[in-house]
This record gives C-alpha cells, sequence and structure tokens, in this order.
C-alpha cells in the first residue's frame, strides 16, 4: 500500500544513521548529536541569514513601537501644505439667521444646515454634508486677517458674515501623506502612520502562526503515535480520518467558517483566532501522517524490543524512547510551517476576513491595494508590507532547510 | 492492480462521503444565506412575505424546521396554533424553544437536507446555484476550463523551466549556481500569492501598461475572428500565468535538485563514471531518466487539481474561472453552489492521488503493487 511505500527510503535513511553513530562513536573526539547538528546549523551561511532576519523582524515589531511617535491605531491629524486649497477666492457673503449667534451657532451653504461651527475670528472648523455628492465635508478655514467682514445689531448678533480669501482644507487630516520625516513610509487612508503599522502588523502575523503550528503538532503526535504505535483498527480510523482531512480543501473552508463566526456575533478582532484554532484541527493530518509513518519504522528497531523486554510502560516507550527520534523531523516541518502559516494569515487578512481594519496586520495593509489608485500610486502603503511577509516566510523557510540539513544523518559536513 | 484500484476506489467513496458531510454542516451554520441575503430588501419592504422565503428555503430544505421538534409537519391545526403561521417569526419561533430542543430541530434538519442532497447528487443533479442561476453541474463545467488551461500551461512552462535548473543545481552542488537557485527558489514559495499578483497588476499594467488590467477579454471591442479574440485573451492571461509560475517554480526546483542528488549518489552513477563515460553522458543519459520518476508521479498527482482552480489567483485577476466564480459564491452564501465546488475538489484530490500511487507504479518497475 502507498503507506509502505513511502516508507522504503527512509529504512534507508534509517540504517546510515546508525552507521554513522557507530562512526563517530570509534572516533576520538567524541561530540554529542546534539551539538554536532548546532554546529552544522550554524555553519550553514543560508540558515544564519534566516536567523538573523527573524531576530531582526521580532525587534522590529516589538521594541520598535516603543520608539515610535505614533500609535497603531492614531489618524495624524495635521494637514501638510499641499493637501491645503484654496477653496474660495472670490468674496463669499453669508446672510446669518439674527436669531442665532455666529460664534456657537450655525451657518448655512446651500441651504444645508452646518452644525458644530466653531469661529474665533481666524479660524472656521466644522463640516457641512455636500448637497450634490451626499458626502461629508469637513473643512478648516483660515480667515484672512481684516479679510472678514461681518455685520452685528446692537445687541452684537452678528447677522451677515462677508469673507473676501480664505483657505479651506478638505481634509482636516493627514490622508495618504507622502513619505516625510514625520513619517517614513507615509500615511494609509485612515491617515495612520504605515511604518507604525507596519511593526504593529508583525506582531500578529509573527506570533500566530506558532500557536497553530505547536497545537496541530501536539495533536498530530497524539493522533499519529496512536496510530503508528497501535496499528490495526486504531491505524484505519485515524488514517481514514487524515485522508478525510486531506480533501477539505482550506480557503472555502476559512471562508464558510469566517462567515460562521459573524453569525455567532464574535468581535472581529478577535476572528482570526478562531480561524486560527480552525486551521490547527484542519492541519493536524499532515504531522499524524509523518509521525505514523516514522513509528512504524522505529517501532520495529532493536531498541524498542529491549524497550518492551524491560518491562516499560507504554506511554514511557512511546513518549520517552518513539518521540525524541521523530523529534528531528517534527522540528523541521514545524518550522517550515511557520513560514505558510504566515501566508495563509496574510492571504486571509487581505480576502478580508483575517485581522480587520484599522487593526494592523500585513495582510491587511496589502488588501488596500485593491483599490486601483492606491495600486498604482501609492506603493509605499503596502508594498513594504509585502516585502516584510517574504523575508518572514523565507527567514523559516532558510532555518527550516538549515535544520533539515543539520540533522540529516548523511550529510557529511 | 484491478483489486488494488478497487479497493481505492470504494476507500475513496467513503472519505467523498465523509468530506461532504464536514462540509455540509459547516455550510448549514452560516448565519445568512443566498436566500436571505437576495430576498432581504422585499421582505423589509413587505413585497414578499416570511412565510414565502420560508417556503422558498423549505424547497432547498435549508430552513432548520423548528416545528419537527413538534412532530407537527402533517397537522396543521396543530402547527398553526403553536407558531401562528400567519404572524410567522422565527425569533419568536425559536426563542419559544429550549437549547435542547432547538440543537434537536437543527440535527433533524440537517440530516434531512444532507440525505436530500447526498441523493440528488448521486443522480448526478448537485442543485441549483442562486447566484449563477444555473445547475451547479452546468456552472462548474462552464468555468473549468479556462482555470484548467490557465494551470496546464502554466504548470507547463514551470515544468520546462524548473527542471533544467533543479538539475543544474544538483550537478553543480554547493556551487554559486545553486545557491542562486536554491535562494530564488525559496523566494517563489515565500511570496504570498495575492502580493505578487497585486504588484504584477501595478508594475506591468498600470505602471508600465504593457498588459491589461484584470478580466479575460477586453470589453467593448468587437473582434474580427476568432483569432483576434484567442491573442487578446492571451494577451490578458499573461500576467496570471507567470504569477502561477513564478509562485510553483520554487517547489519543483528543490525537488528535481533533491532528487537528482539523491540519484546522483547511486551505485549505477558510479559504475557509469567508472566505465569512462563522459560526465554528459552521465547526467543526462543515466540520472536524468531516474530523476523523472518522482516528478512524472508528481505531474499525475497535480494534474485532476487543475480543474479545480486558483482561487486567490482569478480573484486578484478577475479571471472568470471555476475559483473566482466559488469565491464570489462562498462570500454570498450560496449553498448549492458552494456544497458542488467544494465536492468537486474533494474529489479531485482523491483522484490527484490515486494518479500518483498508479503513476508510480506505472514508471518505477522497483515498485510492486499489492493488496
Amino acid at each position: 500500500m502507498e503507506e509502505e511505500k513511502i516508507l522504503a527510503p527512509e529504512v534507508e535513511e534509517g540504517a546510515v544513521e546508525q552507521e554513522q553513530e557507530e562512526s563517530l562513536a570509534d572516533s576520538v573526539k567524541v561530540v554529542s548529536p546534539g551539538k554536532l547538528v548546532a554546529k552544522r546549523f550554524f555553519r550553514s551561511r543560508l540558515s544564519m541569514v534566516g536567523l538573523i532576519t527573524l531576530i531582526v523582524l521580532f525587534l522590529f515589531s516589538f521594541v520598535g513601537p516603543l520608539f515610535s511617535p505614533w500609535e497603531e491605531i492614531e489618524t495624524d491629524m495635521s494637514v501638510p501644505d499641499e493637501k491645503r486649497e484654496t477653496f474660495f477666492t472670490s468674496s463669499y457673503t453669508e446672510e446669518i439667521d439674527a436669531n442665532i449667534v455666529f460664534v456657537n451657532g450655525l451657518i448655512s451653504k446651500n441651504s444645508v444646515a452646518l452644525p458644530g461651527v466653531e469661529f474665533d475670528n481666524k479660524t472656521l472648523v466644522g463640516s457641512y454634508i455636500d448637497s450634490e455628492s451626499g458626502e461629508t465635508v469637513y473643512f478648516k478655514a483660515n480667515l484672512g486677517a481684516n479679510k472678514g467682514v461681518y455685520r452685528c445689531d446692537e445687541n452684537g448678533k452678528i447677522l451677515s458674515f462677508r469673507c473676501v480669501e480664505y483657505t479651506w482644507d478638505r481634509k482636516t487630516f493627514n490622508q495618504l501623506g507622502k513619505i516625510s520625516a514625520n513619517h517614513w513610509l507615509g500615511t494609509d487612508e485612515q491617515g495612520m502612520d504605515v511604518f507604525t503599522r507596519l511593526m504593529y502588523g508583525g506582531r500578529v502575523s509573527l506570533t500566530l502562526g506558532f500557536v497553530v503550528v505547536i497545537l496541530e503538532t501536539i495533536l498530530g503526535v497524539i493522533l499519529g503515535g496512536l496510530a503508528g504505535y497501535f496499528g490495526k483498527w486504531v491505524d484505519q480510523i485515524i488514517m481514514r480520518l487524515v485522508d478525510i482531512f486531506n480533501c477539505i480543501p482550506q480557503f472555502p473552508i476559512l471562508l464558510i467558517l469566517s462567515a460562521v463566526l459573524d453569525g455567532m456575533e464574535i468581535d472581529q478582532k478577535f476572528r482570526i483566532y478562531y480561524l486560527m484554532g480552525i486551521m490547527t484541527l484542519l492541519g493536524w493530518s499532515g504531522v499524524a501522517r509523518v509521525v505514523r509513518g516514522q513509528i512504524l519504522f522505529l517501532r520495529e528497531q532493536e531498541y524498542m524490543m529491549a524497550a518492551e523486554a524491560l518491562g516499560l510502560s507504554i506511554p514511557r516507550r512511546i513518549f520517552r524512547h518513539l518521540l525524541p527520534n521523530v523529534m528531528p523531523q517534527l522540528i523541521v516541518q514545524m518550522t517550515l510551517g511557520l513560514g505558510g502559516l504566515i501566508l495563509t494569515e496574510s492571504t486571509l487578512s487581505y480576502l478580508g476576513i483575517g485581522i480587520p481594519i484599522p487593526y494592523a496586520a500585513w495582510g491587511t495593509m496589502i488588501s488596500s491595494a485593491q483599490k486601483p489608485d492606491i495600486l498604482q500610486n501609492y506603493p509605499n502603503i503596502w508594498v513594504p508590507a509585502g516585502i516584510l511577509i517574504v523575508l518572514a516566510v523565507l527567514a523559516f523557510n532558510f532555518i527550516g532547510d538549515g535544520l533539515r540539513d543539520a540533522f540529516d544523518p548523511k550529510a557529511s559536513r | 492492480m484491478v483489486k488494488y484500484v478497487i479497493k481505492r476506489l470504494l476507500l475513496s467513496l467513503l472519505i467523498i462521503v465523509g468530506v461532504s458531510i464536514i462540509i455540509y454542516i459547516l455550510i448549514r451554520l452560516m448565519p445568512m444565506d443566498y436566500i436571505d441575503q437576495k430576498f432581504q430588501a422585499q421582505v423589509a419592504n413587505g413585497t414578499v412575505k416570511p412565510e414565502d422565503l420560508i417556503a422558498i428555503k423549505d424547497l432547498y430544505g435549508l430552513r432548520v424546521r423548528y416545528e419537527v421538534y413538534c412532530g407537527t409537519t402533517q397537522d396543521d391545526s396543530v402547527f398553526y396554533a403553536i407558531f401562528n403561521w400567519a404572524n410567522w417569526d422565527p425569533e419568536l419561533a425559536e426563542a419559544s424553544l429550549t437549547g435542547g430542543q432547538r440543537t434537536l430541530c437543527a440535527l433533524v434538519s440537517y440530516v434531512e437536507g444532507y440525505s436530500n442532497w447526498l441523493v440528488n447528487a448521486l443522480h448526478g443533479d448537485l442543485g441549483q446555484s442562486f447566484k449563477y442561476g444555473d445547475d451547479v453541474v452546468n456552472v462548474i463545467s462552464g468555468s473549468m476550463w479556462i482555470s484548467f488551461w490557465i494551470s496546464l500551461v502554466g504548470t507547463l512552462l514551470q515544468f520546462i523551466i524548473a527542471i533544467p535548473l533543479g538539475i543544474q543545481a544538483a550537478v553543480h552542488q554547493y556551487g554559486a549556481f545553486d545557491y542562486t537557485v536554491t535562494v530564488i527558489s525559496m523566494m517563489g514559495i515565500s511570496l504570498p500569492t495575492f502580493f505578487l499578483g497585486v504588484l504584477m497588476l501595478s508594475l506591468f499594467s498600470l505602471n508600465l501598461g504593457w498588459f491589461p488590467y484584470q478580466g479575460l477579454t477586453t470589453a467593448n471591442k468587437i473582434f474580427e475572428n476568432g483569432f483576434e479574440e484567442f491573442l487578446d485573451q492571451l494577451h490578458h492571461l499573461v500576467l496570471p500565468i507567470a504569477t502561477l509560475v513564478i509562485l510553483s517554480i520554487g517547489s519543483l526546483m528543490r525537488y528535481t535538485r533533491t532528487n537528482m542528488l539523491e540519484v546522483l549518489n547511486a551505485d549505477y552513477i558510479r559504475t557509469a563514471r567508472a566505465k569512462g563515460c563522459s560526465e554528459k553522458t552521465v547526467i543526462y543519459r543515466h540520472a536524468f531518466r531516474n530523476t523523472l520518476i518522482p516528478v512524472v508521479t508528481m505531474l499525475a498527482g497535480i494534474l485532476p487539481g487543475m480543474f479545480g482552480g486558483a482561487m486567490i489567483t482569478e480573484q486578484v485577476f478577475s479571471l472568470p474561472g471555476i475559483g473566482q466564480k466559488a469565491y464570489q459564491a462562498l462570500t454570498v452564501g450560496d449553498v448549492p453552489f458552494v456544497m458542488g465546488y467544494n465536492m468537486f475538489i474533494a474529489i479531485l484530490s482523491v483522484l490527484g492521488t490515486l494518479l500518483a500511487d498508479l503513476m508510480y507504479a506505472v514508471v518505477d518497475p522497483r515498485v510492486k503493487i499489492t493488496k
């Protein structure tokens, strides 16, 4: 059957492993296997590059925000000069309802009421609903000195107001700001600092994978271990389950489940954690397969027969004697899996079912590129997030590869 | 061999039924389905009465039938008395039952709905897609070919590029070329699909203007003949195919490299060298052929999956393939289509593993299928 075929090369590997260990034991300088693996790992250039990249990324996301003047969700309310536009250059006269005091009152434009206008002789801050587009326009008008003319009645109430010239900011926050000393990578649509959000985004993207990988490995080791050790009907049931889970398409299921979670009215911020939990339930089958295959091979080894002859309990035999021999493969798979999970998490966020805006995640930041304007004109918003995802996944893959080579008993150097 | 295949096929059947049960339950857990969304406005303004909506849902077996609990579906009088059909209020009906009763109702209606679906599916009827207003079978068979051709061209290109590079990397192990290939292939593996797609669109379509932005054909363009239309489609497909190739080339390159390294360590290669064969003969006549064994097996394994579409790529480039159709159906809760699509994918992946295993036995004479 299929499983037995997969086993064939591993039998060979194992044999070589034993040979290698014997020859090592015979040599004068005895190096423990752990040290040997570490030595091999640190000598590999690519895995060192991966390790350093990862350390830098972790520092960037966890220590970086301490030095940033901006918060994860903080809109820059300042208005840069290039966004300032002179709205009215010709004179503009407004008749004021005599019953309303202008200072804390209302003025109207296009017959639409302007609530909440503050007026201090120099600036006008407020908002009105544009009668054409129906959008709310926020404005801040700077009145030039002596350019406003007011008409009052004898009680000091302003009757009319005439303004010759003033500048008028349509947006009162720094939306889609350019790269500047204040914002190293500019600001996004919500006027939030892209560089700072990159740091906070890394916190989620880098750590979520660990939880999933660890949980999925625990589940996979238990089920794969049971299947491999007991064989027979236990094996049959577990392996058929593995087959079923292998055939469930991942993204459709996650999309369905995110809708289910929405229906259960779970806070969108926490949805990704539930989704990751579900990914654990879907992802254990790969680990179980590896563990089972390895244990099927290992349990036929002489040392296991010795363990049985010594009368060791079954849990002890599994956890103390079998599992440590499966660990190298598991560690490699976990490391490579971490990279894959970052990809999955960011894809979910890109599709809008991961971390929701305004919270930062690398995938969420790229999702703003779905708008053609941002796609074409503001690469500073989404390209850095993509580069960081690539770097993180690449780092995990390099490390996983390095570990695989380091653990490889066939390696000569 | 025949016995083995039959056994595998029977097992596959079991797997597919298992997958369908899981997926069905998950879909039914979705809070809003297509029917709710579509008739939301009409229900709100009163053109569609709530009981009509319930009737539509009952037609497709998509409602948790709380009346099940009382066992009064046939006896209308009791049913009316309990739930006041004229002023049907699902929330009230739901609220009048205890948690356990509700779960029971849900279970009963899931089992009913699933068995109906299964009976129909066995007759080759996957139901009507709500969103696309056509038989699910027709929608799938109509859109899968676009996805298939895109994947096929992508895969062929991938094999043509990756295999020689992988072999060269193995031959020059630990050389500069090997490092370059390793790093490049790793980068391919590490790229998120959506990011690469978006990057391609931004660079080559919007900024450089070399390729059209999204879609399969240029809108509002009248083609003089079929060939011109074909060229136009090809022009649209360059970026998606390039995306697919770049993403998958890395893993194949590494796969080829690993296999080639294993083969190069084999005894018969040493023999060939000892006989005095030229390095070219050793690599391309002796080693290369054996490297192809796992590669061909892999090709057989991914062949069925090509019909399943690339959801993210199709979504990014707005290609009307099956992946995009499924994505859109998923987001609105089109139960029949989602169910049909997921089953389609499950069948494809079962077929893929079976084909790969059989191919392994066919290509490699050392492997014998027993049982």
